[in-house]
This record gives structure tokens, C-alpha cells and sequence, in this order.
């Protein structure tokens, strides 16, 4: 969405309702929330409500990293003990993989 | 006007473009598809998992000919066309070449043994050298100086091969035209002529056998029962099938347990056998000849038993799956155990079974007895009495039965499982005095030409069927042999032995 011709409360309230979103688990969100409001937080002119802005992608951003570094280290761990756990890997698993432990 | 026209010209071109092409399939130009290909096949069991394995799509790998034993090197560490297809002429098909093609780590993608059409000369079994070792009664608590074949090796040209797991896949081929091809084509293009390395084009082979069980029987069960997800498929089967067991008294059979006053003979063969190769499973030898001769036996007896019946009853039990750790007959005693079954333990007896009698080496038939369960005095009379059944029905017939002279313990068999629970009187029939004359035991060899059953040549089928050859001869004197034991040992006169003769 082209954020130019949005007013700049508008802007502020976009990015509120997606920082505070994505506290529900959705990391995603968090995600679209310092890509999309990168720009105008940190590389516009001044305006009033860039602060809030700043502030807010500030810690989206630190959401994201943590989850990303959540969600990375459990697939590592999964993928590569899954087999070695027998029953409980079996009942974690959505499918698994066939002829090979 | 003429745009119509040009129109139909155009469509008429275009059909005939699509006629003139017709339909060549690539395929067919780069793959020889092979018939009478048979796979060896992963099995599992509580522990662990045997048998070959290939990738998902297949594996393919270059084509070899394996010359000698020290062509391995060529295979494992000179070739320069890594992943190698090794071709073994069933000559070569040795436990040690198949123990380093399976070190090969990654060189060989596949192994493919030509089955030659007669018998090698000395014997192959890919089984054991002691089968079933652990689940007979042989263990260290029972008699530690008889586990594991100490005394006597039983098959001692086992190798184990069918035991091993290999990570690539092993087919077995027929010696036919497709074979030829195939030596042909590595003669022409993948022999390095006088130290020349050879190069691409090559010859190559795609084996495809992938195998979805994995790990162990426990893992497999569960995982079999736990798909919930898109595609249910079935990823083990079980080993099983159904013993058949039959009496010459009728019995309740819905009534399970003990049935007081009932004494039963009980007289076991075995069904079933196997290969290192999937469902390729002749066992003339170790199995055919044995229920065959039970079969006869129980044939013979027909008449007699209904005009004067014997005082026990006799149980002829046929049971399957003794290759595989005794299924069969572990579950039949399980059963009785558990008060599952028609009949129970205190019911049974005595035991008979009929082992592997087709190759008698002059005409002598030796009785297996468990050292064990002898030193118990009473057990030891009750052997003994059926030893002396056994040679007082062999008396007029050609066979002569004997016992081995050195105490060894019982040879495979499943007898071993009705030890376990309790010891009872017991002999095996067997044609071996110690270790089996059985060279080919368990293997894709043990086949009719191995028992010599050879036809004249000019016989239609239905005429073989009528014939009666060598081995049937033979296996008649056993039966006859076996049946008119089992009627005394039950109880009968002895004055109506001469009547049991069991027809070839």
C-alpha cells in the first residue's frame, strides 16, 4: 500500500495496530511492520509522529529477532533429534519421512 | 473466400504434421526394462533391521562386472566413475565381497547377482551357521554349555548374509537374454581395455526398491498406526499366517484349556522357509521334505485309526513361520499356555516332529533328543520308550533309525519352544547326525533339483503328477515309517503296523 498520500495520524495508527497484532503469535506481522514502516521511521524528513513510529519499529524489530531465533533453534533441534526420540519425535510429527529413520 | 480456403489448408497441413510424426518414446531408446528381477527386501524385528534398501527415485550407478575378488578394488577405490552397479556371478556371491561392497560408503549404489540354473557346486546359505539361536531353548539359563551351538554347528555353511543390512539395493536376475545384454554392453563400454580408463558413454543400471519400514518393529507398528495425516499408507506388514493343526478324535475346539483325560501326541513339521530374495522361498529340503512326509503319514493312518483307535490322540500340527524365530510355534504354545487353546499343556504327551529328511545318506534317519530334559528320570523313560517305538516301526521298511552318539542338544526346531515351557518327551527326525547334509539351507538353491526329483523327459504335466520319482520313494518310506510310529505311541497294537503304509 502506498503510504504518500496517508496522513501521518493515519500512518502512526497503521503501524500501532500492527505492532500491537502481532503480540498474538504473529510474528509475520512484525515483519511487515519494519519492512513496510522502515521508511518512513528513519529515512523521511522529520515530522511529529516519526518518534512514536521509530519507536514502534524499534520493537517489532526485536520481537522478530527473538522469534526468529526461537523458531530457528527448535527446527534445528527437531530435525535433527526427531529420530532419536522415538515415540515422542513420532507423536510431534505431522508426517514423516519414509525408509529412513 | 480465400481466407476460408487458406484456413483449410492450414488445418490440413497441421493434421498431417501431427500423423507424419507419430509417437517415439525416449524412453524406450535409453532403458531396457529387465523382467524376472527379484529384490531383497528390509525385514525388522524388535531390535533391529536387515535387508537392502535403495533410494526414493532408485539408485543407478555405473555398470560392473565383477571379474574376481580383487576387482573389488576397482569398485571401492581405483574407478574413476564412482557410483558403481556391481554385476556378481552367483560364483562370487561370497559373504566377504558383499561385506566390502557394503564398506563401500557411497561407491556402490547397488548390487545384482545372476542365478545361475543349476546348483553352485559347494554350498551357500545365507541363514546363520546357528538359526535361531536366541529364541530356542538353548539359552544360558538353561544350559549355558549348549547356547549358542557349542557343541555342534548346525549349519555350518551359513553366512549370514541374509542378516546384514546393506544400504544399497540387491536384486537377483535369471542367466537369460536380457543378461547377456547386459555383459555385452560392459564388455563394449565400460571395460578399461589394457589399463585405459574408461570413458563416458557408460553402461548403467537403475535398481529401484524402496523400502518404507525402517528402524525397528515397535517404531514401525506405531508409526503405522499413528498416520493421521493426508495419505493413510500402510508403511510394515506383519510377518504371519496361520498354523494348521488337525486330531484324529474330534474335539471341542470352542472349549479352551485344559480337557481332562485327553493325552496327545502331537506330531510338528514346519511349512515355511525362506532366501535371501523376496518371497523366493523353495526349501525343498529343510521344509517341503519334512510336512510332506507328515502329510503321508497322516494319509496312511486314516484307516486304521478308524477301525481301531488308538488310546491317545494324535495332533498333527503343521506350523508356519519357524524361519523367523519360531512365530508359528511360540504362538501355539503361547496359546496353550494361556488356556487359548483346544488342548493345554498337561494335555500334551509326547513330541514328534518331522525335521529335514530328503537327503538320507544310506538309508539312516537319526532321532534328535534334548540332553536337558533327559537327566530327568522319567522324561528320560518316556524317550526312551518312543525311541523304541520308532525302531520297532522301522523294522520291515528300508529306513533305519538311530540315535547320534556324542549328547549334543536339538538342532533347530520347534520342539525347542514346547522346551521352553515344560520339558516333555520329545524326538526330532532328522537325516544329519550332526551338522545338517543340508548345503544350501534357506537359500534360493534348496530347490527340487537339490532332492534330485527329476522327471523323464518326454512327460506331460499331468503325467508327472502321476509319476513316482526317487525323492517320493524315499519320502514314503519315511512317512510310512513316521506313521506307523505315531500309531504306537499312541497307544495301538502293534500286531496293526503291517496295515499303515502310506502310498507314494
Amino acid at each position: 500500500m502506498n503510504l504518500e498520500r496517508v496522513p501521518n495520524e493515519e500512518k502512526l495508527g497503521l503501524c500501532r495496530k500492527y505492532y500491537l497484532a502481532g503480540f498474538a503469535f504473529l510474528p509475520f506481522l512484525w515483519l511487515v511492520n519494519v519492512v513496510w514502516f522502515f521508511k518512513e521511521a528513519f529515512l523521511k524528513p522529520v515530522y511529529t509522529e516519526q518518534l512514536q513510529i521509530q519507536t514502534y519499529v524499534k520493537r517489532s524489530g526485536l520481537g522478530l529477532l527473538f522469534w526468529v531465533t526461537v523458531l530457528t533453534t527448535w527446527i534445528t533441534i527437531f530435525q535433527h533429534y526427531r529420530a532419536e526420540w522415538g515415540e515422542v519425535g513420532d507423536y510431534l510429527s505431522f508426517t514423516i519421512p519414509l525408509g529412513i529413520p | 473466400m480465400d481466407l476460408l480456403s487458406n484456413k483449410w489448408i492450414v488445418n490440413l497441413l497441421v493434421s498431417w504434421f501431427f500423423i507424419g510424426v507419430g509417437c517415439n518414446s525416449v524412453e524406450k531408446k535409453i532403458y531396457v526394462h529387465l523382467n524376472y528381477t527379484v529384490p531383497c527386501v528390509r525385514l525388522l524385528n524388535a531390535t533391529h533391521q536387515i535387508g537392502c534398501q535403495s533410494s526414493l527415485s532408485g539408485n543407478v550407478g555405473v555398470l560392473h562386472v565383477l571379474e574376481s575378488e580383487e576387482n573389488v578394488d576397482w569398485v571401492l577405490g581405483t574407478g574413476a566413475n564412482p557410483p558403481y552397479l556391481v554385476i556378481l556371478e552367483s560364483a562370487l556371491f561370497t559373504r566377504s565381497i558383499m561385506m566390502k561392497l557394503k564398506n563401500g560408503s557411497g561407491r556402490v549404489a547397488g548390487v545384482a547377482v545372476i542365478m545361475p540354473n543349476t546348483n553352485p557346486l559347494e554350498g551357500f546359505s545365507p541363514h546363520t551357521s546357528c538359526p535361531n539361536e536366541n529364541t530356542g531353548v538353548y539359552s544360558e539359563t538353561y544350559d549355558p554349555s549348549l547356547a549358542h551351538c557349542n557343541v555342534t554347528v548346525w549349519n555350518p555353511f551359513g553366512n549370514g548374509l541374509s542378516y546384514e543390512e546393506f544400504d544399497f539395493p540387491i536384486f537377483s536376475m535369471k542367466d537369460d537374454d536380457d543378461t547377456r545384454v547386459i555383459r555385452q554392453c560392459y564388455m563394449d563400454h565400460n571395460r578399461g581395455v589394457n589399463g585405459s580408463v574408461p570413458q563416458y558413454p557408460l553402461c548403467a543400471m537403475q535398481l529401484y526398491s524402496h523400502m518404507s519400514a525402517v528402524t525397528d518393529t515397535a517404531t514401525c507398528m506405531r508409526r503405522n498406526d499413528l498416520n493421521l495425516s493426508l495419505s493413510p499408507e500402510m508403511i510394515c506388514d506383519p510377518l504371519g499366517d496361520y498354523n494348521v493343526w488337525a486330531s484324529t478324535k474330534p474335539l471341542n475346539t470352542t472349549a479352551k484349556g485344559h480337557k481332562t483325560g485327553e493325552s496327545v501326541v502331537v506330531a510338528a513339521a514346519r511349512l515355511d522357509s525362506r532366501s535371501f530374495f523376496f518371497d523366493v522361498a523353495p526349501g525343498a529340503e529343510s521344509g517341503v521334505s519334512g510336512f510332506i512326509s507328515l502329510l503321508a503319514a497322516a494319509s496312511a493312518l486314516k484307516t486304521v485309526i478308524q477301525e481301531a483307535p488308538p488310546s491317545r490322540t494324535i495332533f498333527y500340527t503343521f506350523f508356519q513361520g519357524e524361519t523367523f524365530d519360531y512365530i508359528g510355534s511360540s504362538r501355539m504354545v503361547y496359546d496353550m499356555e494361556n488356556k487359548q487353546f483346544a488342548v493345554d499343556l498337561d494335555n500334551v504327551h509326547s513330541v514328534l516332529e518331522i525335521g529335514q529328511v530328503g537327503l538320507r545318506a544310506d538309508s539312516k534317519l537319526w532321532l534328535h533328543s534334548d540332553p536337558v530334559s533327559r537327566k530327568n528320570d522319567s522324561v528320560n523313560d518316556q524317550v526312551k520308550t518312543l525311541i523304541t517305538n520308532l525302531r520297532s516301526a522301522a523294522v520291515n521298511l528300508s529306513v533305519s533309525v538311530d540315535e547320534p552318539n556324542v549328547s549334543q542338544p536339538l538342532p533347530p526346531s520347534s520342539f525347542q519352544r514346547f522346551l521352553r515351557a515344560r520339558p516333555i518327551p520329545g524326538l526330532v527326525l532328522e537325516d544329519h547326525e550332526s551338522s545338517f547334509t543340508n548345503r544350501f539351507y534357506e537359500s534360493m538353491y534348496d530347490t527340487a533339483d537339490h532332492l534330485n526329483m527329476s522327471y523323464p523327459a518326454n512327460l506331460t504335466q499331468e503325467e508327472q503328477l502321476e509319476f513316482v520319482t526317487e525323492i517320493a520313494k524315499a519320502l514314503t518310506e519315511v512317512a510310512t515309517l513316521v506313521a506307523r510310529a505315531l500309531y504306537i505311541q499312541a497307544g495301538g497294537a502293534e500286531a496293526q503296523l503291517r496295515n499303515i503304509n502310506a502310498d507314494p
